[in-house]
């Protein structure tokens, strides 16, 4: 559906995006990733042919962006960010003009006004004027514009950004349910957003790709242990002796809980882990209460990404 | 075509939206209507009244036709609503060109209004109206258009250039002002004569005395649809480079 090669946006002084490729099958749900200014947003300008690049090519479903712009931009809804609007216009006429510019047959411009209203929870409020609907509903407007031609892609810059937690929740309610029939290609810098949504992570930092997988196998591949959280009752001295000498446990750490008891935090290379822990606890006569493996989040990972990075910049 | 006329009507539709269309529009009228006025009073004859009454539309569109094309791109760009446009699936030309014939429009309803000076002259003084002559005043009112439509792309191109209106305005402004007083003090300008005769050649306001006088000079079609498509062009270039 998109396919990116060798693209490079120089701006003057600096490069935005330095010889990024990649690409997203039909169907797929990518997280787009990066902190501010890693060049989400250049990249996605470029890929809907509002920027142009200084190098590379960008095809959608086959169409080159730059040489054949309108063909490529019939596959294309696209949020921009901040979603930005004629607020002057009625919602009803907005939608109806966009209809239009899109090429949307004249005897389907009310059907698809109808069915993209629907979709997006706006049916109530056709006659009113967008600049006094809510942020939240302008976002909707928004949706509901780039759905409009019924799109194979769809391409949301930061849909959520600057919206309260309740209209959070219902943007990404939507997005859940547009990804059933569209590609979705989503940039945010909120983490949770991407972990509910999506199948797949590009991470951009400084212009550049550094990551392109599934959240699982991020995670797997960030750490190649486990983590697993264990309550015993006990001094914690011996037992973090214990578990180190045992040789099953990397890192310990421990904090104490109420009197007796203590959380240690055990970071190992064995999958298998928590049945030693048992095992163990059982032949010392510990007393255990919890022991859980806990996933780490989308956000320790995303961190970890960027900060190797840096790092990998600071040594050569 | 259809994309065309979406876009163009969307124009218009934002014109008649904006308050500073009707300020204009008051401007424009409070100052052709209050010169014919004078011109009427101090003139016996009427179609020399019609000649001045042009040069008064002429005086006008040097704050009109900034204030009005200034908001072209340079606001769209602004609220960002240009990336939504070009985004779409519009060729940048249908865009320019659509944007220019809703201005145009909008600046063409702007002037039918003078056309009822015209019949009050004939209500209230009916010996002088009917030394009203239908060709000149057609003429007049063809070469406001040809030159509105020459500076009103001049206007779109000083928008496209800059996401400041006041900077676009300004811009479009000192260029009518060579037009504008270029041709007003051309006997002053300087002794050269070859400069007086470019003075001559670039006033917009001889242009439209001479054309309400029944005289139909190619030389001036030929400058203003030149200089509309070129600015016309130019603007497209400029929406393109902006990217």
């Amino acid at each position: 559906m998109i396919k990116v090669s060798n693209l490079t946006k120089q701006f003057a002084g600096h490069t935005a995006v330095d010889d990024v490729s990649f690409e997203v099958k039909r169907g797929e749900i990518v997280g787009f990733l990066g902190p501010n200014g890693a060049g989400k947003t250049t990249t996605m300008r470029m890929l809907t042919g509002f920027l142009h690049p200084t190098r590379g090519t960008v095809e959608i479903a086959g169409y080159n962006v730059f040489e054949d712009p309108i063909e490529a931009r019939r596959h294309i809804g696209y949020m921009p960010e901040s979603c930005p609007l004629y607020t002057e216009m009625r919602v009803d006429e907005y939608l109806k003009f966009r209809a239009q510019i899109k090429g949307v047959a004249r005897k389907q411009i009310h059907e698809r006004r109808d069915i993209v209203k629907e979709q997006c929870g706006l049916t109530d409020v056709g006659r009113r004027i967008i600049g006094q609907l809510s942020k939240g509903y302008r976002q909707r407007v928004g949706l509901a514009d780039s759905l409009l031609h019924d799109p194979d892609l769809l391409i949301l810059d930061e849909p959520t950004a600057g919206l309260d937690p309740n209209q959070i929740r219902e943007v990404r309610e939507l997005i859940r349910q547009l990804a059933e029939r569209h590609t979705l290609l989503l940039s945010t810098h909120i983490l949770p957003e991407v972990e509910m949504t999506c199948r797949r992570i590009l991470i951009i930092n400084k212009g550049k790709i550094v990551a392109s997988d599934s959240p699982e196998s991020l995670q797997k591949r960030l750490e190649g242990d486990v983590l697993i959280s264990a309550e015993i009752a006990g001094d914690p001295a011996a037992i973090e002796a214990t578990l180190k000498n045992c040789g099953m446990a990397d890192v310990v750490l421990h904090e104490p809980l109420e009197t007796g008891w203590n959380r240690y935090r055990i970071d190992s290379s064995d999958p298998d882990i928590r049945t030693r822990v048992f095992e163990c606890a059982v032949s010392k006569g510990w007393k255990l209460r919890e022991l859980h493996l806990e996933s780490r989040s989308l956000e320790d990972i995303f961190v970890a990404i960027i900060r190797d990075d840096k790092a990998a910049e600071v040594k050569p | 075509m259809r994309t065309f006329f979406a876009l163009w009507r969307r124009e218009l539709a934002a014109m008649f939206l904006s308050p500073i269309a009707y300020v204009m529009l008051m401007f424009f009228l409070l100052v052709t209507g209050c010169g014919f006025y004078w011109l009427v009073k101090e003139n016996l004859e009427v179609m020399r009244s019609v000649q001045g009454l042009m040069v008064v539309i002429w005086a006008c569109m040097l704050i009109t036709i900034p204030v009005l094309t200034m908001r072209t791109f340079a606001e769209e760009r602004k609220n960002g609503t240009f990336e939504t446009m070009m985004t779409a699936p519009v060729t940048d030309s249908s865009v320019v060109t659509a944007k220019f014939a809703g201005v145009l429009t909008f600046f063409i309803l702007m002037c039918l209004p003078t056309l009822l000076y015209l019949a009050i002259t004939r209500q209230l003084a009916p010996e002088a109206a009917r030394l009203i002559d239908a060709g000149p005043v057609a003429g007049g009112y063809l070469m406001v258009c040809l030159i509105a439509a020459a500076f009103i792309a001049l206007g779109m191109l000083a928008s496209a250039l800059t996401s400041n209106q006041i900077i676009a305005a300004i811009s479009t402004f000192s260029v009518m002002g060579i037009f504008f007083f270029g041709g007003l003090f051309e006997p002053h300008l300087s002794k050269n004569p070859m400069v007086r005769e470019i003075g001559g050649y670039l006033s917009s306001a001889l242009h439209l005395m001479e054309s309400a006088r029944g005289v139909f000079d190619s030389r001036s079609l030929v400058l203003y649809l030149s200089a509309t498509v070129f600015f016309l062009f130019a603007t497209v270039k400029a929406v393109e480079a902006r990217r």
